[in-house]
Formats: structure tokens, C-alpha cells, sequence
């Protein structure tokens, strides 16, 4: 008896307890799908991170205060507040670091009650400076963004993102208008592009300001959150990168051998971090999901064990005609491997249709999800459902080689 | 001619440490090839036990078999399936049909443990049903069959790898008078085309269409005889020659 045929006998045996062999199949359909869905459903939202990120552009240098390993977060990022990074740290940056450094943006961000007439929000507004437009690639709709003159000496103007504007006056014209942020009132200059959703922010609900005036009038500090600049060409990245260490250390008197107080990463650096991180994610989850199948093969087991049980007849009368210990076990291993298999096909079909869904899904909302079901988490897929098979079907395929021949024909 | 098996004081015994059964105290004698010999005996003197020790199925306690002059003893596990799958046939007290497998599927089974192709298989097995008269019922599964077809089945089963010798344990005990003249004309003709057979019955008349007859009792031989008047069976009747 080929494979071939031991297979096709091992199918009709499965399809006459057609209903047995579902709920055997169970767990292992269960745990495969998980897997791929959260494989799918992973790279699906490490795509929309990722796609993020890299749509601010490849020649983009970011600093940031406090130090950090080389891929892992700054303490900056993880919400705790470092003061080291100034203002005129910027400044003598744009002054006098490397020529390739196009323009530096600097950022400090706060959360209040804005009001315009009748209208109040609760938003994020964004100190920065008037090259803001320059480094993130954004355009003014109506009016003009605030001026280097306005930043510098804190002027009282606000730049509103589309949504915002929206929010605060509806269909009227908002420029030229007064709103409050806090206690302190900004005059309307601009309001930006309609960008759209990009990642999990939407860009639309921001609010701009001159980064002096938020540090000086709304939250009393003196240093900036972070930094963004832009290089002339990505082949520039390093020098760039380079240069910033130069000027900064310097300017923090950092003595040679010391650690900065501060770190400086490209985009393709920070792509690299976030990938590492979000791999890591998907690696626990798949960990997660995996348990099911783990569960699924110990079920499949007990459903042999009582099948070997049920079949000693049949195992006593095959060895009694001829039947070698091998050709019982490798009977009963194809068994359980067709079961698994199946149920991981199943498993697998079901998963990806789910996927489907769930990226069509994002999609349709606006955010950038990429639908991927790869190839290897469908090998890993079979793969583990076979040998889930293997391993749990060899316990009652060896109980049923070992049966003794006469014993098991008197068997009732 | 050739001996086929030597049985020299042959014992068996079941049992564990507590309690241990003697069914066998000692059995000596031989079976030529081609010879058709009757087991019989009371119920429960171990004629079926017996043939399974002959069969290869089960082990003896004590004492020596020789199967075509080797030691069944110091063969291990995979030359003696080999053996059953070559050189032995059996119709089993019990049919032991696969219920949920067809008639056709049954009789095929012992081949699918030999190297045979599978149209092979299909048309050997698909021939001896017709031989004993079941070529219509190749579809139907065991529970759908009678009493006198099941055990035609286990007769083509036993047949099909076409073995030296053929074991039938009460091969005519669930039949009605003609179907069992049936089977015993079936075991007649193999022998005289050289297949040695070994039946095992309670029967005096079924026993006499053998050419010889052992009979045990309470373990023991208690006679060893070939049969005076042979009964042969034919479409009609029983003739006594
Ligand atoms: N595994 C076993 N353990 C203990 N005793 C057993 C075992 N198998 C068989 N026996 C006993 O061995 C004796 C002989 O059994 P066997 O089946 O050989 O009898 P038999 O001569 O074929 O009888 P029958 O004509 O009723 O078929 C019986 O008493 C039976 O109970
Ligand atoms: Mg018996």
C-alpha cells in the first residue's frame, strides 16, 4: 500500500465520522487561523507604522534629548521629560553645521482648551518654527504660515490644520480671526492642506504656533521637545548626523568619552527600530496563537487514543493477515497527519479570508494598510499542522502497532 | 513428501502471576504439505487456540514448532507477518469481517500488505467472490450480508494472496447444511490442487471430509487417525467414497 493510497483510505475513513472528524480538527483550525491572522493582521499594521514613517521621506534627521541605545527608544519617547535640548541649539545647528542641513524644525507641544466665539475644543497644539512647511513637505491652503520674524519674538499668530479650522468655524472664514488657546489669544494667519489620516494621527486636527510664543506664554519652559531636519540628499544622512553630534556636544560641554545627552536618528534608523519592535510584537502574538494549536494537537491525540481503542478489531485482524508493527503505526500517523492537515487548510483559507477582511476593512477607513498574507505564514501554517500531526498522532499509532494480534481479535 | 510442521510436545498456558490456565499439556505430531487434517475436540480443548499458535498469532508456553524446518520461535515479529502474508490463510471462527469496509474491500485487505498492484488486488479479489458465488454483492458492507455470505467473504479473504496452507476455525458452524456442503467442497478442491488445509471443528461428519483427523481432549491428543470413510462434498450432497 503506497502513500498515495494510504491517504485516500484515511480520507474516506475521515469523511464516513464526518462530524467527528470536525470537531477533532477543531483546535487545529482554530490555532491555524490565529496564527494567520495575526501574521496578516501584524505585518497589516506594521505596514500602516512603517508606511508612516517612511512617508515623511528618507532624508530626514531627527533629534531628540536624552541618550539611547542605538535601536532602542529614547527616554524622550517614552514619555519622560528631558530638558537638555534648546532652542539655540537649533539655531546654531542651522547656523553653523554641515551645508547639507536644508532646514531645522523644532517642536514643543502642549494640550488645551481652545476657544473661537462660541466654539471650544480640547486640543494638541504644535510649537514649532516657521520652516515647519519646509521639513514635513505641508502646504498652507488659505493665508500663510507664521513667519521667522513671528517666531522668533513670540508672536500671537496661529496656523490652523484643516480639521481644526473646521471645528472652531465651521464654513466661515477663519483668517483674521481671533482664538483663544488657554488665556492667551492668537490671531488666525493660515489654515494648512487637507493631508488626511496617516497612520494612527489624524494631521487634519493640529494647531501650529510659533514655538517661542508656546514656551514663553502657554507652558513656561525653555527647552524643545524635539527636532526634525532635512538634508539635502539621503547620501548626505551620516555627515549630517555627524555634524549635529559635533555642534551639540560642544554646546553641552560634553567632555570626549562621555555620553551624549541627546540622540540623533535618521528615518531609515528609526524604520529599523520600529521594525525590530513591532517583529518582536508579532513574534509574542504568533506565541499566543500558537497555545491553541498546542491544545488542538492534545485533542486530536485523545480522539486517536479513543479511535485505537474503538479499531482494536480491525488493528487484530490487519496484523493477524499480514500486517507489519510499521505498516499499523504509519496507518494510523497518516490518519492523524490527514486530520491536522486538513484542519490546517481549513485553518489557513479561513484565516486569509478574515485578513481580507480586516485590511478592506482599514482600507475603507483611509489608513494606509497593506493586505499581506505571505507565502511562509501559509508553509507555517501546513507546516505546523502536519507536524502537529506527527508528533501527537505517534503516541496512539505506536499503541496501536504494539496490539496484540490474537487479543485483539477476541476483543468485543 | 515434505513436512510442513513439527509440533514436539507442544504446551500453552494463559495466565498471569496469580492465576495461570493450562489449556495445552503436550502436543507432538507433524502435518505433511499438502494434507487436510481436522482439529477437533469439545468446546473450549483449545482448537482454536491451537490454530492460532500454528498460525503464527500466538506464542507457545513450551515446547518446539517447526514451520518448514525453521524454529517459529527464533523468528521475530516482521518475518512472521511476512509469513501470515505469504503463506497462510484464515477463516476465523468469528468472520473478523471490517464492518464499514465493502465485501470487495475485505477480501482485498491482505494484499494491500504484499507488493501487489492494485488492479491486481481488484481483479484477484473480484474473481474469488464470483468462485463462491458473491460476484453480486462486491458493494455491500458485512452487516448487510447473511450469516452463509459472511463467511463465503472470510473464505475469498482467506484464498486471495493464494497461501500454501488455509486455516478455517468452524468454517460451516453458522451454516444451514447445503452452504456448508458449499464451503467444504471449496476446501476440497484447494486440496487437490495442492493447498495443504488445517480445519478446525466440533463436527464429526464436517471433520470426515478431511483425510485425517486429531483429536484433543483435555489438553491432550486423544487420537490421531486418518479417516476411514471420506465424505466428499459436490453440488448435490455429500458422497461417502
Ligand atoms: N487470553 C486468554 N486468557 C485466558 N484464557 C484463555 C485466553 N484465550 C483463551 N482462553 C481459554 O482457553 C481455552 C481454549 O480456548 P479456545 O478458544 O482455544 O477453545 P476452542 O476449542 O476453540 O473452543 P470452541 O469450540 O468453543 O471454539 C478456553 O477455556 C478459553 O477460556
Ligand atoms: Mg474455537
Amino acid at each position: 500500500m503506497n502513500i498515495v493510497e494510504s491517504v485516500s483510505t484515511s480520507l474516506q475513513t475521515i469523511l464516513r465520522t464526518k462530524a467527528r472528524s470536525f470537531l477533532t480538527m477543531l483546535g487545529i483550525v482554530i490555532g491555524v487561523m490565529s496564527v494567520i491572522i495575526v501574521l496578516s493582521v501584524g505585518a497589516g499594521a506594521q505596514s500602516l507604522i512603517i508606511n508612516q514613517v517612511k512617508s515623511l521621506g528618507s532624508n530626514l534627521v531627527g533629534v531628540l534629548p536624552g541618550n539611547s541605545e542605538d535601536d532602542g527608544p529614547p527616554a524622550s519617547a517614552m514619555g519622560i521629560v528631558v530638558t537638555t535640548l534648546k532652542y539655540s541649539d537649533g539655531q546654531a545647528i542651522e547656523k553653523n553645521g554641515c551645508k547639507c542641513i536644508e532646514n531645522v524644525a523644532m517642536y514643543v507641544t502642549g494640550n488645551d482648551t481652545v476657544t473661537a466665539g462660541d466654539s471650544n475644543i480640547t486640543g494638541t497644539y504644535t510649537g514649532t518654527t516657521a520652516n515647519y512647511i519646509n521639513v514635513e513637505d505641508a502646504n498652507v491652503e488659505f493665508g500663510h504660515f507664521f513667519s521667522e520674524d513671528e517666531e522668533k519674538t513670540a508672536g500671537r499668530v496661529a496656523v490652523l490644520g484643516f480639521g481644526s479650522k473646521d471645528k472652531l468655524f465651521g464654513d466661515e472664514d477663519a483668517l483674521g480671526k481671533r482664538i483663544r488657546i488657554g488665556s492667551v489669544n492668537f490671531t488666525v494667519v493660515g489654515v494648512m492642506e487637507e493631508r488626511g489620516v496617516s497612520g494612527f494621527q489624524n494631521q487634519d486636527d493640529q494647531l501650529f504656533i510659533p514655538i517661542t510664543a508656546a514656551q514663553k506664554l502657554l507652558l513656561g519652559i525653555d527647552y524643545v521637545n524635539y527636532m526634525r531636519m532635512k538634508v539635502d540628499t539621503a547620501l548626505n544622512v551620516e555627515q549630517a548626523i555627524d555634524s549635529v553630534k559635533d555642534i551639540l556636544r560642544d554646546r553641552h560641554n560634553i567632555a570626549t568619552g562621555e555620553a551624549d545627552d541627546f540622540s540623533v536618528r535618521s528615518t531609515a534608523q528609526g524604520l529599523d527600530a520600529l521594525t525590530s519592535i513591532t517583529d518582536a510584537l508579532k513574534f509574542f502574538l504568533v506565541a499566543i496563537a500558537s497555545l491553541a494549536l498546542v491544545v488542538g494537537g492534545f485533542g486530536i491525540m485523545n480522539i486517536m487514543l479513543a479511535t485505537v481503542q474503538e479499531r482494536t478489531q480491525e488493528i487484530g485482524l490487519r496484523k493477524a493477515i499480514g500486517a507489519k508493527s510499521n505498516q499499523i503505526t504509519f496507518q494510523f500517523l497518516i490518519e492523524s497527519v490527514v486530520i491536522t492537515f486538513l484542519g490546517g487548510a481549513i485553518g489557513i483559507i479561513l484565516g486569509a479570508l478574515i485578513s481580507v477582511i480586516v485590511a478592506k476593512f482599514a482600507q475603507s477607513l483611509g489608513y494606509s494598510w497593506d493586505l499581506v498574507i505571505s507565502l511562509n505564514s501559509i508553509l507555517l501554517g501546513a507546516g505546523v499542522s502536519i507536524g502537529i500531526g506527527l508528533i501527537f498522532g505517534i503516541i496512539p499509532a505506536r499503541r496501536a502497532s504494539k496490539l496484540n494480534a490474537i487479543e485483539a481479535l477476541r476483543y468485543e | 513428501m515434505s513436512k510442513l510442521i513439527e509440533v514436539k510436545d507442544l504446551k500453552k498456558e494463559y495466565g498471569n502471576d496469580e492465576v495461570i490456565t493450562k489449556i495445552l499439556h503436550g502436543l507432538t505430531f507433524d502435518i505433511d504439505k499438502g494434507e487436510f487434517v481436522s482439529i477437533m475436540g469439545p468446546s473450549g480443548s483449545g482448537k482454536s487456540t491451537l490454530m492460532h499458535i500454528l498460525g503464527f498469532l500466538d506464542t507457545l508456553s513450551e515446547g518446539q514448532f517447526l514451520f518448514e524446518g525453521r524454529d517459529v520461535s527464533k523468528l521475530e515479529d516482521d518475518e512472521l507477518a511476512d509469513m501470515r502474508s505469504s503463506k497462510i490463510g484464515f477463516v476465523f471462527q468469528a468472520f473478523n469481517l471490517l464492518n464499514r469496509s465493502t465485501t470487495l474491500e475485505n477480501v482485498m485487505l491482505p494484499l494491500l500488505y504484499t507488493d501487489t498492484p492494485k488492479k491486481e488486488r481488484v481483479k484477484r479479489a473480484t474473481d474469488l467472490l464470483n468462485q463462491v458465488g458473491l460476484g453480486h454483492r462486491l458493494d455491500y458492507t458485512p452487516n448487510k450480508l447473511s450469516g452463509g455470505e459472511k463467511q463465503r467473504v472470510a473464505i475469498a479473504r482467506a484464498l486471495v494472496n493464494d497461501p500454501d496452507i488455509i486455516f478455517a476455525d468452524e468454517p460451516t458452524g453458522n451454516l444451514d447444511s447445503k452452504s456448508g456442503l458449499q464451503v467444504m467442497k471449496i476446501l476440497q478442491d484447494l486440496n487437490e490442487k495442492g493447498h495443504s488445509i488445517i480445519l478446525v471443528t466440533h463436527e464429526k461428519y464436517t471433520a470426515e471430509h478431511a483425510k485425517r483427523i486429531i483429536m484433543l481432549k483435555d489438553g491432550l491428543i486423544e487420537y490421531d487417525q486418518p479417516v476411514e470413510h471420506r465424505q466428499i462434498a459436490d453440488e448435490n450432497g455429500t458422497l461417502i467414497k
